[in-house]
């Protein structure tokens, strides 16, 4: 649905609100979906200058660790199946990616839907699902598990990586929380985060409504959860996937790339027979810890440096060579800024 | 990275003009080296037009088409683009063993249907066959040569206030691969045709054109801008498309303006004459537009109902996103 | 993150439905809701997440106008 008329209503709104406030406000959305269509539609450019969006860590690719990367790789390399979505295929390890890796030996495998990783396993028994994503996307995994597939699980949740993102010197005033994210999780997660936040759909009308009611939060003081997008966002969520998650995964501790280990925000799978991180120990353990890099995302994922600031930046880092997760997915701070030509 | 060939090698953008550059054959006679055909000057005013086009496409067969319908038009279309008249092509088929006779069949048939249509003889060919395994299916490569005046070569210089012309809907060829593959039920077929006709009667009325093959019109718009050293604004809700091809986009993820077309060209023409380019165009398909601009700068910029972005080259293949 | 489109239920057979998305068809693992033809489903990775609640969706259009729509689903 275009709506202009509606977007003008809202941004005038987005004007007077941002006057009221009178200070530079940075609102971060979470999701990579939302950064997809704030650039395809360039609404960045017709806020107010001293209201800024900053996409946050809600590309499940990019902030996977180069550590699981490499230990993916390695299964493949050492003749065992591996399928995944293809959003993961050229994100960067160590050494090489898995797009190079499925080059080489034939044994990385893209799907779309995890329902085709069934018919991969009547060809190779022992494929392994390299299941990736958020609270939206692990139920699909969940789904193999309980098919008896095996996988290496960098699944991760999105609450407790946004409880971070908020610790210690932030620069952050509000969100905009990941729709599809809260279709599983729903509304009162949400609440223990006391933080301006706003769920939003994924249409630009939706996100510049969003992003007023974040504003009207923010010149209000009120630290609470407004659900933007109640057509398919229940307080409760999902509730059978819910159940799914919390019978096939346990909740641990998960290394985020650009924002480093974050407790209770990993999704592994519960049953030790279809972990592959357990079925191949002795291939993983081989794995080298990846040295440190100067690479600083996780600074520009909090919004306290911006791309530039970086010592990798263009230099090392660029869109063809990744080095670091804002660089990797198209729509990361990093990727947006190397286009951009800033 | 770059140590071995990815997918992405022959996607049509970035990576594969890195690879092309990096061969680095010596200089000669020949000019539009990088065009879509390359052309040499036979003297009296006239220039042989000569072009190459390798095919591999699974699935073989999709909704409208098959691999050697699009290998026909592929090579009639980039000796179109440069105004010629196809005089004749060539016709290889590296064919894996096993493959069906009957499918073979239609997919000469195909062939020989367009070629006797458009009067472009199959002028020579090569068949071989490799082991079970060793190809995928088939692969065909067709060449073609085109004599035309110097004069009417399609590579005028592209000036500030021209306006830019798209022959019909995007994406409709790769959106009937892109079904078929992840299993979509779509009334979307090819585009692939050849563009004999609507070349014939719009070459003098244009300055330059391209088919968007792959990279879409990122990549021929990216192109049209390097080469004349203007940039591009293109108007989002100008641009034609089927409603089903965009939907096919938002739920697959990916950018329209990168998708594949294989019977659909970008051309250039002046302010006044543009106006009479998408008539004619609109005879053969009725979704002809002005979609934009040239203007002054280095980019290419698609203005949306909101606000505007840069329209990139395309980087690696088009994958699905699931996020 | 997490594309996901929604279609009309045309068919349901067990856990799988046939999704109609503006004429686009697609058979999706409907595992995870329950709906009925007709309903309207969120799909991500071939799988539908959610039935869009209709009531909700007009009153989304509806309530376009008015600003805050402030937490008051307890």
């Amino acid at each position: 649905m275009r709506n202009k008329k509606f977007i003008d209503t809202h941004i005038r709104k987005i004007k007077t609100l941002s006057e009221k406030i009178n200070k530079n406000i940075t609102l971060m959305e979470i999701c990579g979906g939302h950064t997809t269509v704030i650039m395809k539609y360039g609404i960045r450019e017709i806020l107010p200058d001293n209201v800024s969006l900053i996409s946050g860590p809600g590309c499940p690719v990019c902030v996977s660790s180069q550590k699981d990367i490499d230990c993916v790789i390695e299964l493949a390399k050492n003749n065992i199946p591996v399928a995944t979505y293809g959003d993961m295929l050229r994100v960067p390890g160590t050494r090489d990616n898995l797009e190079k890796i499925k080059a080489e030996s034939g044994n990385v495998f893209e799907v779309y839907s995890t329902t085709e990783v069934i018919s991969l396993k009547n060809k190779y028994p022992d494929i392994v699902f390299f299941g990736v994503g958020f609270e939206t996307t692990a139920p699909m995994t969940a789904y193999l598990l309980k098919k008896k597939i095996c996988v290496y699980s960098v699944h991760k949740i999105i609450p407790p990586a946004m409880k971070i993102l908020i610790s210690g010197n932030v620069k952050i005033d509000g969100f905009i929380n990941p729709g599809h994210v809260s279709t599983i999780i729903g509304v009162k997660e949400y609440k223990e985060i006391e933080f301006p936040q706003v769920i939003s759909g994924f249409t630009p009308e939706q996100i510049i409504r969003g992003v007023s009611m974040l504003l009207e939060l923010i010149s209000k003081n009120e630290n609470k959860v407004v659900n933007g997008y109640r057509e398919v966002v229940r307080n409760k969520g999902n509730e059978k996937a819910k159940r799914l998650l919390n019978e096939m995964f346990s909740v641990e501790d998960s290394e985020w790339r650009g924002l480093g280990n974050i407790a209770d925000s990993g999704l592994e799978v519960a049953d030790n027979g279809l972990n592959a991180k357990i079925k191949y120990d002795k291939i993983i353990s081989s794995v080298p810890e990846p040295k440190k890099t100067a690479c600083r995302c996780g600074d520009v994922l909090k919004g306290l440096i911006e791309p530039g600031d970086c010592p990798l930046y263009r230099k090392v880092c660029t869109p063809e060579n990744p080095k670091g997760a804002c660089m990797v997915s198209k729509e990361g701070s990093c990727a947006i800024y190397y286009e951009y030509g800033k | 990275m770059d140590d071995i060939i990815t997918l992405a090698h022959g996607s049509g953008g970035k990576e594969m003009q890195e690879l092309i550059n990096s061969f680095n054959f010596f200089k000669s006679s020949w000019k539009n080296t990088f065009n879509d055909s390359a052309t040499y000057d036979i003297g009296k005013g006239k220039q042989l037009v000569f072009t190459t086009d390798s095919f591999t496409v699974d699935p073989v067969f999709f909704p409208g088409g098959n691999i050697g319908h699009l290998a026909f038009c592929g090579t009639v279309n980039d000796l179109c683009v440069m105004g010629a008249l196809p005089l004749g092509l060539s016709l290889s088929l590296v064919i894996e063993e096993g493959f069906l006779k009957k499918e073979l069949d239609k997919i000469i048939n195909s062939i020989k249907k367009l070629s006797k249509e458009y009067s472009i003889p199959i002028a020579t060919g090569d068949t071989k066959v490799m082991g079970k395994g060793k190809i995928d299916k088939i692969v065909i490569n067709t060449s073609g040569v085109g004599v035309i005046d110097k004069k009417d070569l399609l590579t005028k210089k592209v000036e500030i206030g021209d306006k830019i012309i798209l022959s019909g809907g995007l994406g409709e060829h790769a959106v009937s691969l892109l079904s078929k593959r992840f299993d979509y039920e779509t009334d979307i077929v090819t585009d692939s045709k050849p563009l004999v006709k609507e070349i014939i009667d719009v070459k003098q009325l244009i300055k330059t054109a391209k088919d968007a093959t792959r990279g879409g019109i990122s990549a021929v718009l990216n192109d049209i801008s390097a080469k004349n050293r203007v940039g591009m604004i293109i108007y989002e809700e100008d641009i034609p498309a089927k409603n089903q091809v965009v939907k096919i986009t938002e739920m697959l993820g990916i950018n329209l303006y990168e998708l594949a077309c294989e019977g659909r060209f970008v051309c250039i023409a002046d302010e006044k004459t543009a106006g009479e380019v998408v008539k004619k165009l609109k005879k053969f398909n009725n979704s002809a537009a002005i979609i934009g601009k040239v203007v002054s700068g280095d980019k290419v910029i698609v203005q949306t109902y909101l606000g505007k972005r840069i329209l990139n080259v395309p980087t690696g293949r088009i994958v699905p996103r699931i996020c | 993150m997490c594309l996901a489109v929604p279609g009309k239920v045309i068919k349901i057979n067990d856990d799988k439905a046939v999704v109609d998305f503006d004429g686009i068809k697609k058979e999706v693992s409907v595992m995870l809701v329950e709906p009925k033809i007709d309903d309207y489903v969120l799909v991500h990775a071939g799988f539908a997440i959610e039935i869009l609640d209709k009531e909700k969706a007009k009153q989304g259009i509806k309530v376009l106008r008015e600003m805050t729509e402030v937490d008051n689903e307890k």
